[in-house]
C-alpha cells in the first residue's frame, strides 16, 4: 500500500475527515496513478509545440502552434505514395537549395521510431528580440 | 475521425472580436461522394498496373487521404500580435 493511502486511511481513523472525503482522496490517487501509467506506456508525444514569444512589446507577433504527430504520420504515409521518379526530383531540388535530405531514403515503418525519439526533444532560441521554444506534448 | 468543426476567432484591436464556427461536418458528405467515384478508379488502376507487373499504391490513396484528414483534428495555431487570430480544428 502506497504512503499516500495510509495517510489517508489514518486521517480516517483519527477522525480528521469523514468516509465520503476518504473515499474521494482513494479515488484521486488512483486516477493518479492510472495516469502516470498510461502516459509511461504510450510513450510517443502527441503534438509538436512551436512558441514565438517576443520580448519587446511593439508590433511584434507572438506565436502559438500545436502541430499533431498524427498529421506527420499521415503525411509520411501520403508522401511513401509518391512516384520514385518525383521523390527523386523533390530530392535533387532540396540539394540544390542546400537541404541535404533525401525524401526518398525515409521509410516510413522508422516514423514510429522517430516520433518516440522526440519525446526529449527541446529547442530553446533566446535571442535579444524573441524566444522560440519548440517541444514535445 | 475528421474535424467535424473549425473554429476560427479574430480579435482586431479595439473592434469587435469574430469568432466563427465553421462546420466541416457538412463537407462530409461531398467527401464520401469523392472517395465513392474515385473508388472505382483507382482499383482499375492499381489492377491495370499490377497486370502489368508493376508495383502500385493507387488504392491506398483514399485511406491514407482519410488518416490525413483526421490528422488535422487538434491543429491548433494562434497568432497574437496587432490582431489575434485562432484557428482550431475540433
Amino acid at each position: 500500500m502506497s504512503t499516500e493511502k495510509t495517510k489517508i486511511l489514518n486521517m480516517l481513523s483519527e477522525g480528521k475527515i469523514n468516509v465520503e472525503q476518504a473515499e474521494k482522496l482513494l479515488s484521486a490517487i488512483e486516477k493518479n496513478i492510472d495516469v502516470v501509467e498510461t502516459s509511461d506506456h504510450s510513450g510517443s508525444p502527441k503534438f509538436l509545440c512551436i512558441q514565438v514569444e517576443p520580448k519587446s512589446k511593439g508590433d511584434a507577433e507572438q506565436v502559438n502552434i500545436r502541430i499533431p504527430f498524427q498529421l506527420v504520420r499521415a503525411g509520411m504515409k501520403i508522401g511513401s505514395l509518391m512516384p520514385i521518379n518525383i521523390r527523386e526530383k523533390v530530392d535533387s531540388k532540396l540539394e540544390e537549395n542546400g537541404v541535404h535530405f533525401k525524401l526518398s531514403e525515409i521509410d516510413p515503418k522508422n516514423i514510429e521510431e522517430f516520433i518516440q525519439a522526440m519525446n526529449d526533444f527541446k529547442i530553446n532560441v533566446d535571442t535579444e528580440s524573441e524566444r522560440v521554444d519548440i517541444y514535445c506534448e | 475521425m475528421i474535424p467535424s468543426i473549425l473554429k476560427i476567432n479574430i480579435q482586431r484591436s479595439n473592434k469587435k472580436r469574430v469568432n466563427l464556427w465553421l462546420p466541416i461536418f457538412l463537407l462530409w458528405p461531398f467527401l464520401l461522394i469523392l472517395a465513392l467515384v474515385l473508388f472505382p478508379i483507382l482499383l482499375i488502376v492499381q489492377i491495370g498496373r499490377s497486370l502489368l507487373g508493376q508495383k502500385s499504391k493507387a488504392a491506398l490513396i483514399l485511406p491514407y487521404l482519410y488518416d490525413l484528414l483526421s490528422a488535422f483534428q487538434g491543429l491548433h495555431i494562434e497568432v497574437s500580435g496587432k490582431e489575434n487570430v485562432r484557428i482550431v480544428f475540433i
